[in-house]
């Protein structure tokens, strides 16, 4: 049933759903929420909402946004997606300071640690490098157009970051793939030195993300459609540990509800002493935690941190200075829906660190709406709307649209075999039409049989 | 028998004694080639020269490492015309996937028939796949490809690992030549086209078949390399890969389904050695500058000396031992070869 709707819809030509994104600023001064083309920010600081400016020439996102993140330092902020549109802003006045355009469309992005560069992916799988500052050792192209670095072939790039200490670039793909690439300071003279691939992933991967302890070795961590989140030796490319979240899931939640594909992992956020990481799961509503022992090099189960029924966070996101763990749901391009709707539901865990949420069970888990930083000010600017009640028929089709949307994301095309046979008899006709002439490749048959 | 393998049963009748005169196993491989290729073609190359000068040459009773030169197709090696001369091999025990598994169609130690395995000239390789691919090289269980090498049940450390790779191996012609030439190296093709690597399979199956002791160490994996090549090999693992005649693809915008790019050279690059060597071959000129010219851009790969090139037996077989090889050379096509060496990252 499910299949077929994917089936129709990717005839159709139907956009694909996109997932509400949060982000952080890194020193805790603001928040970003991206849905479908609109991103909004937040200012912590002074208590009020961002209105955006463009000095950069170029157009404002016209269709969902897919990947949001801050510089390392919280200077630059980074917005890229399905308009083929990636957009750089400059955080202290939240003013668009770049619009470059892509060929295809952008699938993540990330900015380098010393904010001199930007990667973003686009859907064929390539990085593209662009220039942030006008001179970095006198080698910025004349034309400052998106070099490509290096490329998954043809797989969607999911998640794309920088190691801690700037070395490394990492890649992680819906092929079960991550790359780990060395990041040269000279970047645009190429990226070629794969230092390792992390494999293990029994299905796509969805989300990496890069946790220390405070001046200690960094590892990688990363969730995926198999339902698990893993801890890696990125260095030798070395599993640490896996953690199956499927088993503590489906105890949780009656089993009626979880079919085969809908336990996928779909984010993860460590805290900043990287003791714990947060996991958001389709069909979870609420948040699992595993305590990271990096020391040991174990990750385990802790608990789950549940939330009210139909809310199933997209994004998580933390900043490095106040201990808040930020959530939000939300979704855009599915069927039906108006751009008037582009409602997104926001939560916050406080103390998002290891020893109050592991020791007692006193502490709030989930603020409260009325006890959210700024209140329904924040609340409004982020969510686009205070109405509960409209908020949970929008939350309700959020919850159906997740339930099919990595398959239509990320999950292989699993045609069923008469539609492969039908497929390949469609492709013999062609053949025999046009005999000499390769379908796929244009090469003539004689040299290759 | 004879009804069988549809071979000419002059051919098939022939006892496999005969194939201990050099001569006759030339002219055996000649009459086994024959029967191999489509019947619309045989008659234009048995009027072409190529054949007679073949013969001539296979007169001087070459030795056996050079027999396999002397025939036109070298890819049916010398051991594979006491095949086809119906030299009956052991029974094998089938199972698995790798050369020790497979299609079904020949009795032991038969050659299997292309035309059995004929397929679509070009798979494209941008298509989702439906293959087994295994999730990190600890995965690939080499004992299913190289059993003589991998006795059940015993787990070695120091087992050897696979070292060369034909990339897009066709019909496996090559392997075949780099086996005996390197008897004690694991080599592997991978081919993406399922009814090719069956005929692969079962080809490298009747070879060892009727020569124990031979080609246990070359196999086949069917696979998208350029997707996969880092679920079968570690960093460093392979001191050789082969691109021999890959597909072209001439317009524009398929060059990225090219088989050598930048971007697929960073992850050979990753799976090769310092000091390996990458072959490539191509009749497309184009191509072969492209190649060329990527290899030549690509900071960890540098061109290797003329002198160097002519000293490796390896290149030899570049233009001679596969199926692609032979169909240019008889077509009196040219090649254009690049050959270069993995070297680590200068400093400046
Ligand atoms: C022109 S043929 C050459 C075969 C062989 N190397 C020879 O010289 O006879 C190219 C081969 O590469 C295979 N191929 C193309 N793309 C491939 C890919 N991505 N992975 C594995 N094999 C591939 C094709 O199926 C085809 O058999």
């Amino acid at each position: 049933m499910e299949d077929a709707g994917i089936e129709e819809a990717e005839v159709s030509g139907g956009a694909e759903f996109a997932p509400a994104l949060v982000a952080a600023h890194p020193l805790g001064s603001s928040v970003a929420v991206a849905v479908g083309p609109e991103l909004r920010v937040f200012d912590l600081k002074a208590g009020s909402a961002v209105s955006l400016s463009d000095d950069s020439g170029g157009s404002s996102h016209s269709d969902a946004i897919r990947a949001i993140s801050f510089s390392a330092n919280g200077v630059l902020f980074a917005s890229a997606g399905d308009d083929k549109l990636v957009k750089v802003w400059k955080t202290d006045s939240w003013c668009c300071i770049r619009t470059i355009t892509s060929e295809k469309r952008a699938s993540a992005v990330a900015i380098s640690n010393d904010g001199t560069h930007l990667t973003f992916a686009d859907k064929f799988g390539v990085v593209w490098l662009v220039t942030m500052e006008e001179s970095v050792g006198g080698q910025k192209p004349t034309d400052n157009k998106p070099v490509s670095i290096l490329g998954h072939y043809c797989s969607i790039i999911t998640s794309m970051k920088f190691s801690p200490d700037g070395r490394y670039i990492a890649t992680a793909d819906r092929d079960f793939k991550i790359r780990i690439t060395l990041f040269p300071e000279r970047p645009l003279r190429g990226v070629h030195e794969i230092q390792s691939f992390c494999l293990g992933h029994t299905d796509f991967v969805s989300c990496i993300a890069f946790t220390c302890l405070s001046e200690g070795p960094s590892f990688l961590l990363s969730g995926g459609g198999d339902s698990t989140v893993r801890l890696w030796d990125y260095i030798n490319g070395c599993l640490l540990d896996t953690c199956q979240v499927r088993d503590k899931v489906e105890e949780l939640i009656e089993t009626s509800e979880t079919g085969d594909n809908n336990l996928a992992v779909t984010d993860i956020c460590p805290t900043n002493d990287g003791s714990l990481v947060a996991v958001a799961i389709q069909s979870l509503n609420g948040v699992m935690l595993l305590a990271c022992d990096l020391v040991t090099k174990k990750l385990s189960f802790l608990k789950v941190m549940t939330m009210e029924k139909s809310y199933i966070p997209t994004s998580l996101s933390s900043s490095f200075s106040a201990d808040l763990l930020w959530t939000v749901m939300g979704a855009s391009n599915m069927p039906n829906q108006a751009t008037s709707q582009l409602f997104t539901r926001l939560k916050i865990i406080p103390n998002f660190k290891k020893d109050p949420l592991a020791s007692s069970d006193h502490v709030p888990t989930v603020l409260e709406d009325s006890e959210v930083p700024h209140g329904e000010k924040l609340l409004l600017a982020l969510q686009g709307s205070l109405d509960i009640g409209k908020q949970e028929e929008v939350l309700a089709s959020v919850l159906a649209a997740l339930k099919v949307s990595m398959h239509k994301m990320l999950v292989k095309k699993h045609y069923s075999e008469e539609r492969r046979e039908q497929r390949k008899r469609g492709r013999n006709d062609k053949k025999i039409k046009k005999r000499n002439i390769c379908s796929s490749c244009d090469h003539r048959f004689v040299a290759c049989t | 028998m004879a009804q069988t393998t549809g071979l000419p049963s002059r051919v098939a009748a022939q006892p496999s004694s005969l194939a201990s005169s050099p001569k006759r196993a030339a002219r055996l491989a000649r009459a086994a080639r024959a029967a191999f290729r489509p019947r619309h073609r045989r008659r234009l190359v048995s009027s072409s020269g190529t054949r007679a000068a073949a013969a001539s040459r296979s007169r001087e009773t070459p030795p056996l490492s050079r027999l396999a030169e002397a025939c036109l197709s070298p890819s049916l090696s010398p051991d594979e015309a006491v095949l086809i001369a119906g030299g009956d091999g052991p029974a094998m025990t089938r199972g698995g996937d790798g050369a020790n598994g497979g299609g079904q169609k020949q009795g032991a130690g038969k050659l299997p028939r292309k035309r059995f395995y004929r397929a679509r000239a070009h798979s494209n390789p941008l298509s989702d796949s439906h293959f087994p691919i295994p999730i990190s090289p600890d995965e690939v269980d080499l004992s299913q490809h190289y059993p003589r090498y991998f006795p059940a049940g015993e787990g070695d450390a120091a087992a050897p690992r696979i070292r060369f790779a034909d990339v897009g191996c066709g019909f496996g012609g090559l392997l075949v030549g780099l086996s005996t030439l390197f008897p004690d190296t694991l080599m592997i093709g991978m081919e993406l086209r399922d009814k090719v690597t069956e005929y692969v399979k079962e080809r490298i199956l009747a070879l060892r078949a009727s020569n124990p002791g031979k080609y246990d160490n070359i196999s086949v994996v069917r696979t998208n390399s350029m997707k996969y090549i880092p679920n079968y090999f570690r960093k460093a693992q392979l001191s050789k890969m082969f691109f021999l005649f890959p597909d072209p693809h001439f317009k524009e915008k398929n060059h990225r389904r090219r088989v050598i790019s930048m971007q697929l050279l960073d992850e050979y690059a990753y799976v090769m050695e310092v000091g390996g060597i990458i072959y490539t071959i191509t009749d497309v000129e184009e191509l072969g500058e492209w190649m060329r010219s990527c290899l030549e851009k690509h900071p960890l790969f540098e061109a290797i000396p003329e002198e160097e090139i002519k000293a490796d037996p390896v290149v030899k077989l570049l233009s001679t031992a596969t199926e692609e090889g032979q169909k240019v050379a008889r077509n009196g096509g040219q090649t254009f070869q690049a050959i270069f060496r993995r070297i680590s990252l200068q400093e400046e």
